[in-house]
């Protein structure tokens, strides 16, 4: 799953997401870009609930990377 | 049909029809139908559960549980399929997704039985000369990601007998794993799906020509 930050996004917000992935377990990794800042999730080991992260300040929206299915794609 | 070439035998005992003053299926004794069937000719059966119970009474004669397009979203369903120790033929919805039906399907192995073969069976669309659109991208889309087989039904997926041939010959080179066509010795007096039917001397005729189309790509009838 990737956390997409707005452009307005600010330091505090961003680390407001990081702290918010961590508190799950799982591990965040953010990526700085020109425009805004991108923040993956991993660790996951099943979906990660997106409402949770898209309600955050900053957060401009969650795109899952991996399909809904899991067992289907063995 | 077995001398043709055919290697499982569908037959409907329940039947989900739209209308309920159509033919509904023989019930139990379609499928006593269908297991003598089994007896004589050593063809496995495969017959649609309409519900969970349904369900139940498929298990126990016949050697594959269908489930139905109207029925590819009905969960409790599903997870009673996901539950019987037979494989499972999950048909697609009239209009459902990739994602949606392999959700679907996904339900069904979620529930721990892994057994499950795809089939398209023809989409809604605007298209008005044709009961469904035959879906047959879905065949390369869905094994890309899955690797559950999937089969194309030519039948339902045309509404027409003259479209059967042509639709089986391009299923088999799009890559699909297998048919489901419906054949009756005297379609015009079908109760179910006449004009859609066609007959054994047809079925011999097209499984020839796919025996010279699969090794095209690599397959064998």
């Amino acid at each position: 799953m990737l956390v997409v930050m707005r452009q307005s996004a600010t330091p505090e917000e961003i680390r407001g997401v990081v702290a918010a992935i961590e508190a799950r377990g799982f591990k965040a990794h953010p990526i700085p870009g020109a425009q805004r800042t991108a923040i993956g999730i991993t660790g996951n080991r099943g979906a990660v609930d997106a409402p949770v992260f898209e309600s955050l300040p900053g957060v401009l929206e969650v795109i899952p990377v991996t399909h809904a299915y899991k067992l289907v794609g063995g | 049909m077995k001398q043709a070439g055919a290697h499982i035998l569908r037959g409907g005992a329940f039947k989900p029809r739209t209308s309920p003053y159509s033919f509904q299926g023989l019930g139990e004794e379609g499928l006593q139908i269908l297991a003598a069937a089994r007896e004589e000719t050593g063809l496995p059966v495969v017959t649609e559960a309409l519900d969970p119970e349904g369900v139940d009474l498929i298990e126990r004669y016949a050697d594959c549980i269908q489930i139905g397009a109207r029925n590819m979203q009905n969960f409790s369903l599903l997870k009673r399929a996901g539950r019987a120790k037979k494989p499972v033929l999950l048909k697609r919805g009239l209009a459902a997704t990739l994602e949606e039906f392999l959700m679907s399907a996904e339900y069904i192995l979620s529930e721990g039985n892994y057994e499950v073969v795809l089939c398209e069976r023809g989409v809604r669309t605007f298209s008005d000369f044709s009961r469904n659109t035959l879906d047959l991208a879905v065949v390369p889309a869905v094994k890309s990601v899955s690797h559950l087989p999937i089969l194309v039904d030519p039948s339902h997926g045309t509404g027409r007998r003259d479209k059967v041939s042509p639709l089986s010959r391009a299923a088999v080179a799009v890559g699909a794993d297998g048919l489901i066509v419906e054949v009756h010795h005297d379609p015009n007096s079908a109760l179910s799906d006449g004009p859609q039917s066609i007959t054994p001397e047809m079925f011999e005729g097209l499984v020839r020509d796919l025996r010279q189309i699969a090794p095209v790509i690599g397959r064998r009838l």
